[in-house]
């Protein structure tokens, strides 16, 4: 009778198969908390905002955040290390990002008109790129939210409920009419608006409509899918505000209302909610938006002159990334 | 764009770009890592999920709303009263009805979000209302050497928003001219959250929510010109949930109700057309008796002060219907602004209904039987100006030489500029071309009196 043995080579092939299998299959969903660790701050102490827009450079770990037209940015450790912007010089800025060279990108409005200033690392404008190519059921576009990544600006109207995408220089790429896809009538027209907006690292677009009380998550080819109903108990919305995407693949939605921010897996199941309503620290007073570093730091946005607070997730299987 | 002008930012410490030389030696004021100890907040485990994901933004829908959209059975705020999960009802209302980054009027928003208003940006909003953002919006001025300040709080009705920073008038203590605290005023101190205030098929109102009496249900909100009639056995909510029908809210008493038709989309630019509200009475149902709520003492009867709810009379609904701008009085028709809105002495919604319209269909001005209101010269949350009016009446002029008054406008004329920029005195007019009025516009209390 041969020996049942396995041979180095079975060995090695069967680790190679579980190795594949491993790199295979999409990032699964882990338990996962949350640990606030600070609120950015400046010398003086923590700033404090009300409902600030942030950015994170993901190559440099550094975050932006705008508020009343001064964009202050933050090193990795949350303490402010430069600020320029505080007058109307470019219009009134309205977000901000920051390509992988550095440049920062300021979506300002002038005149009512949009328009998007590449400025140095040091917040010196060096050019204006001019939105083209836009189909005539996009000419009334006013988008109010924007994220560029890889190469990709996507721009959305949080009321006007359209994203549009646009290359580098600003050239037209597709848009995307949100009313039909959330399968409203016409009567709702003006009375959905989105709550949140982001992009993952897959190109897939998120958003939330609060008065729906859903989240979507929209792929570049147009299909799109939804999670959440309305509630008070655990994994229920009641008013839903911004949404990322952590590095397991974890979805982060803020709930304006229970003052946290909820953990739903890649399969839209409920995972966890940290933090709630309070003064304490890491607790958070009408949470807005957030944003997710590299390293899988949540910033979260929020009211009363609490700032900008700063939590790390923390999975079963280790950090993030 | 002058990119050479751009001034360079602020360095208030270094940062660690590639580009710079320096490496940074990073002083980071970490306060204390407590993710060790931050455990998972579990909450109360029943589940008060009701169905109503779906058609559930029409929120309000003329009364009593979702439950569960402001309070929680299990998860309020701690310390905090009613179950709600705001700070307190009028953060609770804010949530939803403030929203950061927006460009232009936004639906049912009703206040900008300071991050949307910096120095020289004006509030967003355009509901006939006010934007509350104005509350926050104060003007230094040097007139004539003297330095002052127009303080926000001077705009408009200071709720209390604690966790979205608006706090009680700083000045009043109690309502003018009445007893009214001004530390409770909020949203739910004119507006009725649990409405059951209705209007029924025959356009009588009756008081929902009595033991031993019954009465239609409320289908949907009776706001709008698009509002549907009630059939028979149905109701419609009350314009825009106002308390009313001797509902007593703090120990005020709102006797009467508030009749008016808003159309559909009602928080606009009127760049172009305006917005026009259909303000209605009807049987002693007028908006100053409304008022008169929390400010008796006002406008009563025997006090020298303009009258209210009272009929314009020959003589002011001609200057009404003649007055163009200053020095023009030869309108013969459609001379109706919402700058100077008045009372249509009827109550019949369908009337007022096909009066309430955003785009100009319907300018006639009025008849000797309609009547000045409070919300003529007031608007009800906020404006641009001190009072909460609707123009300004600190100054002479409202428009100088074809111009909106403004340090950068009309620099030499500080008491016209009032230590705004002319983009921000248009923006309290809702955003009107200058062009609408005379080259030297003067207050709008000509529009009655044609004395300019």
């Amino acid at each position: 009778m041969k020996s049942a043995k396995p041979t180095p080579r079975q060995i090695l092939g069967l680790v190679a198969i579980a190795a594949l299998g491993v790199l295979s299959v999409p990032a699964q969903s882990q338990p996962v908390k949350a640990g606030y660790i600070y609120t950015l701050s400046g010398f003086t102490g923590s700033i404090p905002y009300n409902w600030s827009r942030v950015a994170v450079d993901l190559e440099r770990n550094e975050v932006y955040v705008l508020f009343q037209n001064t964009i202050r940015v933050f090193n990795e450790y949350g303490m402010e290390v430069y600020q320029f912007g505080d007058d109307l010089d470019l219009g009134h800025m309205i977000d901000v990002q920051v390509d992988e060279r550095g440049d920062i990108l300021l979506l300002v409005y002038r005149d009512s008109r949009a328009a998007i200033i590449r400025c140095d690392y040091r917040g010196r404008p060096q050019s204006e790129i001019a939105l083209t190519g836009l189909p005539r059921e996009f000419s009334d576009f006013g988008p109010n939210r924007m994220v560029y990544q890889r190469g990709t600006f996507y721009l959305a109207s949080s009321m006007g409920l359209k994203i549009v995408t646009a290359d580098r220089e600003g050239h037209f790429i597709k848009g995307y009419d949100l009313f039909p896809l959330f399968e409203l009538e016409e009567k709702d027209r003006g009375s959905v608006e989105l709550g949140g907006f982001s992009v993952d690292r897959a190109g897939n677009m998120l958003m939330t409509a609060p008065v729906l009380f859903r989240a979507y998550v929209l792929s570049p080819d147009g299909n799109i899918r939804s999670f959440g109903k309305a509630s008070s108990a655990p994994g229920g919305f009641n008013i839903a505000g911004g949404i990322a995407r952590d590095s397991k693949g974890n979805f982060l939605v803020v709930d304006k209302l229970k003052g946290s921010v909820l953990v739903f897996d890649a399969k839209f199941a409920f995972v966890t909610q940290f933090s709630t309503r309070g003064y304490k620290r890491g607790e958070l007073i009408f949470p807005d938006d957030l944003v997710i570093d590299s390293r899988d730091r949540v910033y979260v946005t929020q009211m009363a002159k609490r700032g900008v607070s700063v939590f790390t997730l923390e999975y079963a299987g280790g950090k993030g990334m | 764009m002058k990119f050479a002008d751009w001034k360079v930012g602020k360095a208030v410490g270094r940062r660690p770009d590639e580009r710079r030389e320096a490496r940074v030696n990073l002083i980071a004021r970490e306060e204390n890592m407590t993710r060790a100890k931050w455990g998972f907040i579990v909450l109360g485990a029943v589940v008060l999920a009701l169905g109503l994901a779906g058609a559930a933004y029409a929120f309000h829908s003329g009364g009593v709303a979702e439950c569960t959209g402001c309070h929680s059975m299990h998860s309020p705020k701690a310390g905090g009263s009613f179950l709600l999960k705001g700070g307190d009802q009028s953060s609770t209302c804010l949530s939803c009805h403030m929203h950061a980054g927006d460009t232009g009027p936004s639906s049912y928003h009703i206040a900008t979000a300071d991050a949307d208003m910096p120095a020289g940006v004006p509030p967003k909003q355009r509901t006939p209302g006010g934007d509350f953002g104005w509350l926050r919006k104060s003007y230094t001025m040097t007139i004539r050497g003297t330095t002052s300040t127009e303080d926000g709080a001077t705009h408009g009705h200071n709720i209390v928003a604690v966790d979205f920073g608006y706090v009680a008038d700083p000045t009043n203590t109690t309502a003018p001219g009445g007893t009214y605290p001004s530390a409770q005023l909020g949203c739910q101190s004119c507006h009725d959250p649990h409405s059951a205030n209705r209007r029924l098929s025959d356009g009588t109102y009756v008081k929902g929510g009595v033991r031993g009496a019954a009465t239609a249900p409320i289908i949907a909100s009776g706001s709008y010109d698009t509002s549907v009639a009630p059939a028979a056995g149905q109701a419609v909510g009350v314009y825009r949930l106002l308390r009313g029908l001797g509902g007593s809210y703090n120990g005020t008493t709102f006797n009467g109700v508030a009749i008016a038709v808003a159309p559909s989309t009602y928080n606009r630019t009127e760049s172009s057309t305006q917005t026009r509200v259909a303000y209605g009475s009807a049987l002693g149902n007028t908006w100053g008796t409304w008022c008169a709520s929390c400010h008796p003492n006002m406008h009563s009867t025997g006090n020298y002060v303009h009258p209210v709810d009272q009929g314009l009379g020959s003589e002011i609904a001609a200057n009404y219907n003649a007055y163009v701008k200053s020095g023009d009085l030869t309108g013969t028709g459609n001379s109706f602004t919402s700058l100077v809105p008045f009372m249509e002495n009827t109550g019949v919604i369908a009337t007022l209904q096909s009066h309430a319209k955003n785009n100009d269909s319907y300018l006639t001005g009025p008849t000797t039987s309609d009547q000045v209101a409070c919300l003529t010269c007031h608007r009800a949350h906020a404006s641009g100006w001190p009072e909460a009016l609707r123009w300004n009446m600190e100054s002479t002029f409202m428009v100088y030489n074809s111009l909106y008054p403004g340090t950068d406008s009309t620099p030499s004329n500080a008491d016209l500029a009032r230590g705004r920029l002319a983009a921000e005195t248009q923006a309290a007019y809702y955003d009107r071309p200058v062009t609408q009025f005379a080259s030297y516009q003067r207050v709008l209390c000509n529009k009655c009196h044609a004395k300019d």
